[in-house]
């Protein structure tokens, strides 16, 4: 256990990730829009919404992403790790190297230069400078390129630079001034609005003109650039807030602006008329346009990528783990007062995402899956910042699930410290029917001022009405139960106030219930009372003379599993666990804790320092299991032991013991959801969809239509010769003996497939197809490894080939499932051997019907 | 500055009318049309000095003027065309435009022939020949009347709008050689093309009552670009020298610049864009007149606004709607104010108190309120040029175009009879200009012909004591702009456009003297109360001493011209509508503009010329030592939206200003074009 703490583990984002940092870049057939996210660019596909690659390689955030566009099947990125990567990108592909030198901010590629591209650095004296990197004749897969400064003091932000057409000028905006560089001639001209500043700018496609979005929300049009007069500026003036980007369309008739009013304004290039698309849900901050004008990306800070076609209508939404993005909450401590849940029916995580709203996100698949909307108040976008007041907005405060997912309840509280606080308790329940929760009782103001724990009594089987317990700055707990309320019309039922528990006028900083619900703990002020939650009797009280005088409690959680009977508190400086049993103080350590979580399907317990250092620890002994320093710059706001998906995988990995059965996934203050894990390779969702085919990009010519009839042909005959590598079989060996030996089936059900393996390899003329479908149904094997259901990878958007050597590899498993009586449980990697030897001995005609 | 008794008169319910058309002249002047056919002259080169009013009459109404070099026609909705005389100010001869109402009148680049859209649809053609206008022939006739037409610069293409339709004439021929359909936005609603021009390259501008602005190519009449950018019609549309820019307004008070952008390369096709656009206008805007350094737009809303062409951000200059000259007059030892308004006269006692000033500032209560003495309406509501009362408010006087008129109002208590004093001299000419001398024994006559009368007043029978000529090295006078009569009624000045200014003697009966010409007109002058000095103001801001009996500037004049005037007096937009020297101690000089008053104290050192015109609060709340040290001669009290008069009262220690806040005047206007405004 000592050991594994000593191992270091590596802070990685496997969900959950800002897809909103830059600008989403459509590929030039609009089939797939690339969305830089943290280290990896995802490649969204347009028909499905799916992701289908990740371009994975960048060891630090990703600033850009561009098309080349010379090469239509690659794309640049940059990053700050001080490179720019050329990709494949239908393939995931990475194709070459170019080492900078510096880090990389914003990236710019023009069509008149075929080799050479722009780039924002850092500099040596942290000025950014605009400088040209130019790969001429140079071979090799990592190439050092020169730069060359063309433009100092520019802006670090992609939208804060632009090119005109043919690369005839560069407009710069930083702050209050507009440079305009003229490539031919070296001129610069400068533009300065001294009482506004700039926020974005772009250039019109053909015409030498320049628009930039302001603070002020005017859109300044600047045009007779090349003129010795003064240069014409046109003033366009819609957005009432800060313009948050701009983009003319490709021909150049329109111009779209997006802000933080939630609309997108379409400007007709040169006439007054202007268009809208009202109502996108949450602010915007970026938007680009498809290379044929038809389509438009439209970022939200909530984290989604809109797609929209010219008619306004939205065709395809991406969405990722919703951002809160309020600024009352931004600026508190923590901008996620829910904190993070699971969904005990679907095991997915809830937490705040739009304001007012829930969000269930599924960690497994990094989806979002639903909004529900709790205020049921309409989002209002924020006042100018000299306006006063600012919009306040009810927010979800608290949330809890019973233990089986049937009842939810939330807090939501408005405070805008002119009128008395709006506190409401919602209880929900679930509607098998609707599959989502429905509203079933609204308490207003459950507590007098604001509620700090919302939880619900587990009940081991007992079949005792379901209990909640809220605690509040008001000195009171109060115990909710559900009661029948059917009258002569309905039938109902709905919760109702069953019991208030007070201490010493005290404030109830936290509650929590043991793992069986039998017993109640409160934490008033330094005293944490133990209370029977039936009949509300106070049983004992824990209290912390050995803190000082104002350090009250902050936390309280019991211990689960073989440490239930151990009750875990923390206050500002100390965290001490008592024994129940005993009623005595086991250990205390001076710790200054900001989150504690505990893992539900293990003893383990995590707890985040205020100044995010995380440490892993069992409750009966105060020795660390883990210890992680500094797991991120920021602030860690919330975290959860996230059950993992596969259970019965949990023996093969190689993982710490405290993440067997849980991963830990916290969030930081800048809402990233992180989890920590070895520095293998990541070994999840990421890989399998790799091997994807992504359909052509290329136009349907009359040739490519014959090339396409031909192909299939010439791919049986040419494709290159593949090499047996090791001894044949090896696969299965490796796999056999990794299993361990009491999951494995008895030997003779192994015997024949095992076999029939060695043989194959031996049989040469149709070696080279099989080994083509072999590579093929290796994936999907990995697939059925991560898959829970085959149903689930049955909606996934494969490709026409491999779904049906999909269903025919599955056709094979069961016919062989049949034949070898296996069990159910445990038999994967069993099963793979099973799929290799069984395509492999199957006969190809169902390939030739295929082509 | 000393202290003073302020009466703040506002019960001069002034109105004055808004402009319907602006005509600009090569020398830099501006001829400004109003709703009662008056027209004003603008000196542009002179700060804005208002040289001229010509007075309109109730049958006569100016549509558009035209200037063709010095000359002024003007035609309106009456049928005419007039030629005004520009030293009588009076209408010289009509013309009959032969097809009703006038609704438009442009005259070609060579400036020898006027085209004249009117109502039956006709454009016709008038010579102007070196004594009069000369009919010349008439266009092709159309169906719809012609609301607005243009010269091509070579004078051989013309084009006219009118309801639905464009039409490009061959002067030559005097057929349409292009008919340009405007589409309507509604089917049964015609629409109004409200103004067009026709550039070099034979693009056409047009605006018309959708509110488009439209540019057109105007040998195919093909649609080059349309801009929407006026919420209603547009109605007026000037176009630079260089036609590269164009300004358009309408009802929708915004005047929007669009300028002509060259594209990237040379061969690529210019856009006219859209620039930036003003609103200085609160009502439709109804002329607008590019005038090289400035566009000059004005309208219902009657403010003449100058913007500035060049470098955007200069500030536009608003210049109010109020004659620049003199509209109220005082009788300073009777404490009464004469207003004169368009077609009538009131006479007013003002009000008193008996409360003694404590602090600076106070507002005293009125125990006395303003009695108003008397309402004189004109005959046939002729406008008035100029009115005068005696000091001793028994003696009141105005001019129309035609004639002059003396009133008697006897002092005694109870009676209230005006008496006309019917039998004035039959030589007495029609006057530009009048005032009583001092003991009200004699009026003083401006004649509209450039001299100078002196009436002896009596109520029975006045006789024309003589008739001041201007020297004989004169050949033509020019107009009076201003007159002042000394206290003892011994010297008459006359100040004369041409910057030249007269001073004669009463009691020799000759011309005395004449003052050295400054280049710029004088705006006001008066003569000291013991001493025969004129202090006079030009219109550049500049102020002279002179003294008539030595014909030479005083000391302090010398002084004060040897050190420069204050850049900060210099800068004031506004031009000095009255001096006065203060009538107890007569070193302090009081200057009055439509914004703000000064009062130079003689004695007081001149302002350095880093110092600053603090204003009196400014210096209130400065540090007394302080306060003494940035004290100088020139007190400046600012802050007026309006003053039209400003002076002193007999004893000199009460101040009569009367303001008409042009909030008031516009307040009364018909309500502007409602537009949404973001946040209502």
């Amino acid at each position: 256990m000592a050991a594994a703490s000593d191992e270091e583990m590596a802070i990685v984002q496997k969900a959950g990730a800002n897809l909103v940092s830059e600008r989403p870049v459509f590929s030039p057939d609009s089939r797939y829009v690339l969305c830089c996210c943290g280290y990896v660019v995802k490649v969204f596909s347009m028909s499905s919404g799916e992701c289908v690659r990740e371009l994975t390689g960048h060891k630090d955030f990703i600033t850009g992403v561009k098309i080349n566009p010379h090469n239509q099947f690659q794309a640049f990125t940059s990053s700050l790790d001080k490179t720019i990567k050329v990709w494949d990108y239908p393939d995931g592909k990475l194709l070459k190297t170019f080492s900078v030198g510096y880090p990389v901010h914003a990236l710019y590629l023009l069509k008149e230069e075929e080799d050479a591209g722009y780039a924002v650095i850092r500099g040596k004296d942290n000025v950014f400078n605009l400088v040209k990197f130019s790969w001429t004749n140079r071979k090799g897969h990592t190439i050092k390129v020169e730069t060359k400064e063309i433009l100092r003091r520019v802006s670090r932000h992609e939208k804060h630079l632009a090119f005109g057409p043919e690369g005839s000028f560069i407009a710069s905006v930083t702050r209050n001034k507009l440079t305009v560089l003229f490539t031919k001639s070296g001129k610069m001209k400068e533009f300065e609005r001294p009482k506004n500043e700039f926020q974005c700018v772009t250039c019109h496609p053909t015409d030498a003109c320049i628009a930039t979005g302001m603070q002020d929300g005017k859109i300044f049009l600047w045009r007779g650039l090349f003129q010795k007069r003064e240069v014409v500026r046109t003033i366009y003036h819609w957005h009432t807030l800060p313009v948050g980007d701009l983009t003319f369309s490709p021909e150049g008739t329109y111009l779209m602006s997006v802000g933080q009013e939630c609309v997108l304004v379409l400007w007709q290039y040169n006439t007054e008329k202007k268009d809208f698309l009202p109502r996108m849900g949450s602010p915007l901050c970026y938007i680009s346009s498809s290379p044929d004008g038809s389509l438009l990306a439209v970022s939200q800070v909530e984290n989604v990528v809109q797609i929209v076609t010219r008619s306004n209508k939205v065709v395809q939404v991406f969405q990722g783990l919703t951002r809160v993005h309020i600024p009352q909450l931004i600026r508190s401590t923590n901008p996620v007062p829910t904190g993070l849940q699971i969904d005990p029916r679907s095991h997915t995580l809830v937490l705040n995402g739009r304001p007012g709203h829930l969000q269930w996100y599924n960690l497994h698949t990094d989806r979002h899956l639903y909004n529900l909307d709790i205020v049921w108040q309409n989002f209002v976008s924020s006042r100018r910042p000299w306006e006063a007041p600012e919009v306040i907005y009810t927010e979800i405060e608290r949330t809890a699930f019973d233990q089986k997912g049937d009842w939810l309840a939330t807090l939501e509280r408005r405070a805008d410290g002119m009128m008395a606080e709006e506190i409401k308790l919602k209880l929900w329940s679930f509607n098998k029917e609707k599959q989502s929760f429905e509203l079933n009782t609204t308490v207003d103001c459950p507590h007098q001022g604001k509620v700090n724990a919302l939880v619900f009594q587990p009940h081991s089987g007992a079949n005792l009405p379901p209990t909640a317990v809220s605690a509040g700055d008001d000195g009171k707990f109060k115990t909710w139960t559900l009661i029948d309320d059917t009258d002569i019309y309905r039938e109902n039922v709905c919760w109702t106030c069953d019991s208030v528990g007070t201490y010493r006028d005290l404030a109830a900083k936290d509650a929590t219930f043991s793992e069986d619900g039998s017993l109640l703990a409160v934490a008033f002020g330094q005293s944490l009372t133990i209370w029977d939650p039936y009949t509300l009797d106070l049983k004992t009280t824990f209290c912390h003379t050995f803190c000082a005088e104002k350090d009250s409690i902050r936390q309280a959680r019991f211990g689960l599993g073989s440490s239930c009977h151990y009750l875990i508190t923390t206050t500002s400086s100390n965290l001490s666990v008592w024994n129940i049993l005993s009623c005595s103080l086991l250990w205390t350590v001076s710790f200054e804790c900001a989150v504690l979580v505990a893992d539900p399907l293990s003893e383990y317990m995590a707890v985040f320092s205020s100044t995010s250092d995380l440490t892993v620890f069992k409750p009966s002994s105060p020795e660390p299991v883990y210890a992680h320093n500094k797991v991120v710059q920021s602030s860690v706001v919330a975290a959860i032991f996230f059950p993992k998906q596969d259970q019965q995988a949990e023996e093969q990995t190689d993982e710490a013991p405290w993440q067997k059965r849980s991963e830990l996934y916290f969030m930081t203050y800048d809402q990233d959801l992180l989890t920590l894990q070895k520095d293998t390779p990541q070994q999840t969702r990421k890989d399998l969809t790799e091997m994807e085919v992504l359909e052509s990009n290329l136009p349907p010519t009359p040739f490519s239509m014959y090339l396409s009839q031909v192909r299939p042909g010439r791919q049986e005959d040419d494709s290159p010769a593949l090499v047996q590598h090791g001894t044949p079989g090896s696969v299965a060996i490796q796999q056999m003996l990794q299993t361990p030996a009491h999951v494995l089936p008895p030997v003779s059900t192994l015997c024949q497939s095992f076999l029939q393996m060695l043989l194959i390899s031996k049989s040469s003329a149709e070696r080279q197809d099989d080994e083509d479908m072999e590579s093929e149904s290796d994936e999907e094997e990995k697939n059925d490894q991560s898959e829970t259901s085959d149903s689930e990878m049955e909606e996934d958007d494969h490709a026409s080939t491999v779904k049906q050597s999909t269903s025919q590899s599955e056709k094979d498993n069961s016919s062989h499932d049949q034949t070898s009586n296996q069990s159910d449980s445990g038999k994967i990697h069993l099963k793979e051997t099973d799929d290799l030897s069984s395509v492999k001995s199957s006969d190809l005609s169902w390939m030739k019907s295929i082509f | 500055m000393g202290e003073f008794q302020l009466h703040d008169v506002r019960f001069f319910r002034y109105m004055p009318k808004a402009i319907h058309s602006i005509a600009h002249e090569t020398t830099n002047r501006v001829a400004v049309s109003r709703s009662d056919g008056s027209i004003e002259i603008y000196s542009i080169n002179d700060n804005w000095y208002q040289e001229k009013i010509i007075c309109g009459d109730a049958g006569r109404s100016v549509e558009a003027m035209v200037w063709v070099g010095q000359r002024l026609f003007s035609a309106g909705l009456h049928g005419d065309i007039i030629e005004y005389g520009m030293t009588k100010l009076i209408p010289k001869y009509a013309v009959d435009s032969y097809g009703g109402a006038v609704w438009c009148m442009a005259v070609n680049n060579t400036q020898s022939s006027i085209a004249v859209g009117s109502e039956d649809g006709c454009v016709r053609l008038f010579e102007v020949t070196e004594e009069e206008l000369s009919y010349s022939r008439a266009f092709k006739k159309q169906e719809e009347r012609i609301l607005s037409l243009s010269w091509h610069e070579s004078g051989e293409v013309l084009v006219t709008g009118s309801c639905d339709n464009i039409r490009v004439w061959d002067v030559a021929t005097g057929l349409p050689t292009l008919r340009i359909k405007v589409e309507r936005l509604v089917r049964t609603r015609e629409t109004i093309v409200w103004c067009v021009a026709i550039l070099r390259d034979f693009t056409i501008v047009s605006g018309d009552s959708l509110g488009k602005t439209r540019f057109w190519n105007g040998k195919h009449g093909t649609l080059i670009q349309s801009h929407h950018c006026h919420k209603a019609d547009v109605l007026s549309m000037c176009v630079s020298k260089d036609e590269t820019l164009v300004w358009t307004a309408g009802v929708d008070p915004k005047v929007i610049r669009f300028e002509r952008v060259a594209g990237k390369d040379e061969g690529s096709r210019a856009t006219w864009v859209r620039h930036n656009v003003a609103n200085r206008h609160t009502h439709d805007v109804r002329a607008l007149v590019m005038t090289g350094e400035y566009v000059v737009s004005g309208g219902v809303d009657m403010t003449l606004v100058a913007m500035p062409v060049g470098k955007l951000g200069k500030p536009s200059r608003n210049i109010l709607p109020f004659p620049q000259r003199r509209l109220v007059h005082v009788a300073q030892t009777a404490r009464r104010l004469l207003f004169q308004y368009q077609t009538r006269l009131e006479l007013w006692q003002l009000g008193n108190t008996t409360a003694v000033s404590g602090m600076p500032d106070e507002r005293l209560p009125i125990t006395q309120q303003p009695v108003s003495l008397l309402d004189l309406k004109t005959k046939n509501m002729k406008q008035i040029v100029c009115s005068a009362v005696s000091g001793c408010g028994t003696w009141v006087a105005y001019g129309d175009v035609q004639h002059v008129r003396l009133f008697h109002l006897p002092k005694e208590e109870g009676v209230k009879v005006l008496q006309r004093v019917r039998c004035l001299p039959i030589d007495l000419q029609p006057a530009h200009h009048m005032t009583f001398t001092h003991d009200a024994s004699g009026l003083v006559i401006a004649t509209n012909q450039g001299a100078v009368q002196f009436l002896r007043v009596d109520a029975v029978h006045p006789i024309l004591v003589h008739t001041f000529l201007p020297p004989k090295s004169v050949v033509h006078p020019t107009t009076i702009s201003a007159l002042t009569v000394s206290s003892d009624s011994q010297w008459i000045a006359a100040a004369h456009l041409d910057c030249s200014v007269h001073v004669y003697n009463i009691k020799a009966r000759k011309h005395q003297c004449s003052l050295p010409k400054h280049p710029s007109p004088v705006s006001a002058m008066t003569f000291h109360p013991t001493e025969p000095w004129l202090m006079v103001v030009h219109a550049s801001q500049q102020f002279f001493e002179y003294d008539v009996s030595e014909s030479r500037y005083t000391d302090w004049s010398r002084n004060v011209q040897r050190q420069g005037l204050h850049r900060e007096w210099l800068k004031r937009s506004e031009v000095v509508t009255q001096v006065a020297y203060h009538p107890a101690n007569p070193t302090q000089i009081l200057l009055q503009d439509q914004r703000m008053f000064c009062v130079i104290d003689k004695d007081k050192k001149l302002p350095k010329p880093g110092s600053q015109f603090y204003s009196r609060e400014r210096l209130m709340r400065l540090d007394p030592a302080v306060r003494e040290e940035t004290r100088h001669a020139f007190a400046v009290c600012r802050g007026y939206r309006a003053l039209l008069h400003l002076s002193f009262l007999e004893d000199g220690a009460e101040l009569v200003a009367v303001e008409r806040p042009i909030k008031a005047v516009t307040d009364k206007l018909p309500p502007t074009l409602s537009q949404k405004r973001f946040g209502t």
